[in-house]
């Protein structure tokens, strides 16, 4: 397996790991990719929003930083929804309790917005407000006329109308959403945005189109900052289960002890731990909590495919992560297949199953430490690389 | 043609939220809360939260939004309320002053309609929530008068349905008290002696003097006289003397801030050009005043005792 990242994308000022030369522009292309799968709509879709609304904000003939500023805010948009709590087959939560549940997810997009120093401050105002409504009758703060940032109000055009004709269950033709929209004028939106809006939709198909993509400056920061903001995005996704919250990070840790055992350097640390959070997005395949499967069991393998073939489109929406992907193919496959695996693939499957199982035995029985190497070391040679199970477990009674 | 001056100004309940929840904050006062969405927020997410205003209509609002825990409307209601019910004689010719020069004659006749019909609500929620659904089509002729060729005209009662039925997904619960009262920032605080924090968003000087004309006008419609004229409620209140000068406004701030002494932590909105102003006052109260600026147009001052 060779793995060879994006040149743009690697650290350049002397391999210094802080070095403020790491471009984070695939990092917010595959975290727009995560929003996109968590609303269920094509990938690339926060994209198109974020072509859309600049083009918008560039009619309104907006200054550029603003424009940047919507560019990305249309990118994340959606990005809150990955903390949405999953449908729990248990609770029948009715419609209105999952219509008031999704008011946080423009503030929770926010704050991962927020929290990410490389971006513009302003598109966490844009992110949070973005849906809300000229008259007042929006989410989440209900704000009204002025006092709705107009970056935001862009964003959320643009997202309604691409929402509209891109939707995979009922997708509606361009001029009957933009009817649709121009009718909303003086209630969702003001009648001057709707103006430009309309006249980027008739005057510039290209920046509507499937495909489209905002031409925004590169954004910079370290290899560290493009790990936190995944790390930030993994953790927010566990989140959604209350079982399995702080998952990636338990698995990070695990990895990473392992890994430093069996004598591995700093950078397959971080591959191994990348792959792990990539593991994460594909759980935004899961659309309800359900019961874990034996991760020892072969179904859980097919059972988890739907996963694996998300984190797999995401990681391959950029040339930087693109790597990442056949090695996710490897993370469920057994150790006594034909072909090789990926060694960064063997240790995540370990560390995946080790907590899955930890999280499934310790809401069943209360002796579950020995049980639990026992079954690791059981599944040595078979399902697991016995070099790194070995390791795995005994870093843990560590 | 009335002159709709939209004011950049947002009080966000959420923005307000992080502020309380970080400090660990649990009850909250606003005396001049306004329209109390920010404070709707505020006890979606836990808080209990107190209000006041002077203006009538803010206060049925809040009995809506943020007293009323589980009062909702059935659609039957609604049609009683967006409706002319047969065998009923109405108002109709209430706000005939208005007709022709902010609305037409059909909506001046809806007004006079909703005007009776509201008043007929026995729940003080139900009554809450028609007002601020019915306020929403209020701004919406408003607005239309000006953009007439740019907005689709929608039946009244059709849009009166939409707007209140909006309104009705506001309704929540928090397990706590949450009160309104009319009243000036003096009642309120001396009814509210043990909350955590106070909120406080100025108005500017002489704001009170040229209100909005949508708060004014729907104060003049729940009253039922459309000469109504609510400089009339603030003028023996903290702001409601003309001040041209710094001295008198700050004297008003001032009183308010002393008013709150008991209250642990003042948390007050402002904007970059007031902001030595207020942290001036503040620190002349005593307190420890810490700022925060989410973004260029919102500063927050946090001062705590």
């Amino acid at each position: 397996m060779t793995f060879s990242p994006n040149p743009d994308a690697v650290r350049t000022a002397n391999d210094a790991p802080d070095a403020v030369t790491f471009t984070l522009g695939d990092a917010v292309r595959t975290v727009s990719a995560v929003g996109d799968a968590v609303v269920g709509t094509e990938l690339g879709f926060g994209l198109r929003v974020g072509a859309l609304a600049t083009a918008i904000a560039r009619r309104l003939k907006l200054e550029e930083p603003a424009i940047d500023a919507i560019g990305y805010a249309g990118m994340w948009h959606h990005i809150g929804h990955t903390g949405l709590p999953l449908d729990s087959p248990f609770i029948d939560r009715s419609a209105r309790a999952k219509e008031i549940a999704a008011w946080e997810a423009p503030l929770a997009g926010a704050a991962i917005s927020r929290a990410t120093p490389a971006i513009p401050a302003a598109v966490a105002d844009a992110i949070r407000w973005h849906r809300e409504a000229w008259d007042g009758t929006g989410f989440p703060d209900r704000l009204r006329w002025n006092g709705i940032p107009q970056a935001a109000s862009i964003v959320g055009v643009a997202r309604a109308f691409l929402a509209g004709t891109a939707s995979r269950v009922e997708p509606r033709e361009p001029d009957e959403v933009l009817y649709e929209l121009m009718n909303s004028a003086g209630r969702a939106y003001s009648v001057g945005l709707l103006r430009a809006f309309r006249e980027t939709v008739m005057f510039e198909p290209d920046a509507c189109a499937p495909g489209a993509e905002p031409a925004l400056p590169p954004l910079y920061g370290n290899a560290e900052s493009a790990r936190a903001l995944f790390a930030r995005v993994a953790h927010t996704i566990d989140g959604r289960d209350a079982t399995t919250i702080g998952r990636t990070e338990r698995m990070g840790r695990s990895i990473a002890a392992t890994a430093n055992a069996l004598g591995y350097d700093r950078a397959f640390i971080e591959r191994a731990t990348m792959l792990a959070t990539f593991v994460t997005f594909g759980d935004l395949a899961k659309i309800a909590v359900r019961d874990e499967l034996d991760p020892l069991a072969r179904m859980a393998r097919e059972r988890r495919a739907p996963e694996i073939a998300l984190a797999q489109r995401i990681a391959k929406r950029t040339t930087t992560y693109a790597p990442y992907a056949p090695m996710l193919a490897d993370v469920y496959e057994w150790f006594d297949t034909k072909r090789e695996l990926a060694i960064e693939a063997r240790l995540v499957a370990v560390a995946s199953a080790y907590d899955i199982l930890s999280r499934v035995i310790a809401s069943t029985s209360t002796a579950a430490s020995k049980t639990l190497d026992e079954r690791i070391y059981a599944a040595a040679g078979t399902q697991f690389d016995p070099a790194i199970a070995s390791a795995f477990v005994t870093e843990l009674r560590r | 043609m009335i002159d709709l001056n939209d004011s950049p100004r947002r009080i966000a309940g959420s923005r307000l939220f992080d502020i309380l929840a970080e400090r660990g904050v649990g009850s909250l006062v606003d005396p001049f809360m306004g329209i109390p969405m920010h404070l709707n927020f505020l006890k979606r997410h836990g808080i209990a939260v107190h209000g006041g205003d002077v203006i009538d209509w803010f206060v049925r609002v809040g009995e809506g939004i943020v007293v009323n825990d589980f009062t909702i409307l059935r659609d039957s209601e609604v049609g009683e309320i967006v409706e002319v019910l047969p065998a009923r004689i109405y108002p109709v010719d209430m706000f005939k002053a208005w007709e022709g020069v902010f609305f037409t004659e059909e909506q001046c006749v809806y007004l006079g309609v909703w005007h009776a019909n509201v008043h007929n609500l026995r729940s003080d929620g139900q009554t809450g929530l028609a007002i601020l659904g019915l306020w929403f089509v209020l701004c919406y002729w408003l607005q239309k008068a000006t953009k007439n060729d740019e907005m689709p005209d929608i039946p009244p009662s059709e849009l009166a349905w939409q707007y209140i039925r909006a309104t009705e997904r506001w309704v929540t619960q928090n397990g706590r008290r949450n009160t309104v009262r009319r009243g000036d920032y003096l009642a309120t605080l001396d009814a509210h002696p043990n909350v955590d924090a106070m909120f406080f968003a100025p108005p500017r000087r002489n704001a009170l003097l040229k209100p909005d004309s949508r708060i004014w006008m729907w104060e003049a419609w729940w009253q039922g006289d459309p000469y109504l004229n609510i400089e009339r409620y603030y003028r023996d209140s903290a702001f409601g003397a003309r001040m041209n000068d710094d001295l008198t406004y700050d004297r008003a701030l001032t009183g308010v801030f002393a008013k709150a002494a008991a209250v642990p932590t003042i948390v007050v909105q402002t904007e970059a050009k007031e902001a030595a102003r207020f942290e001036r006052l503040l620190q002349a109260t005593g307190r420890t005043t810490e700022l925060v600026a989410p973004s260029p147009g919102e500063l927050y001052f946090i001062a705590k005792r």
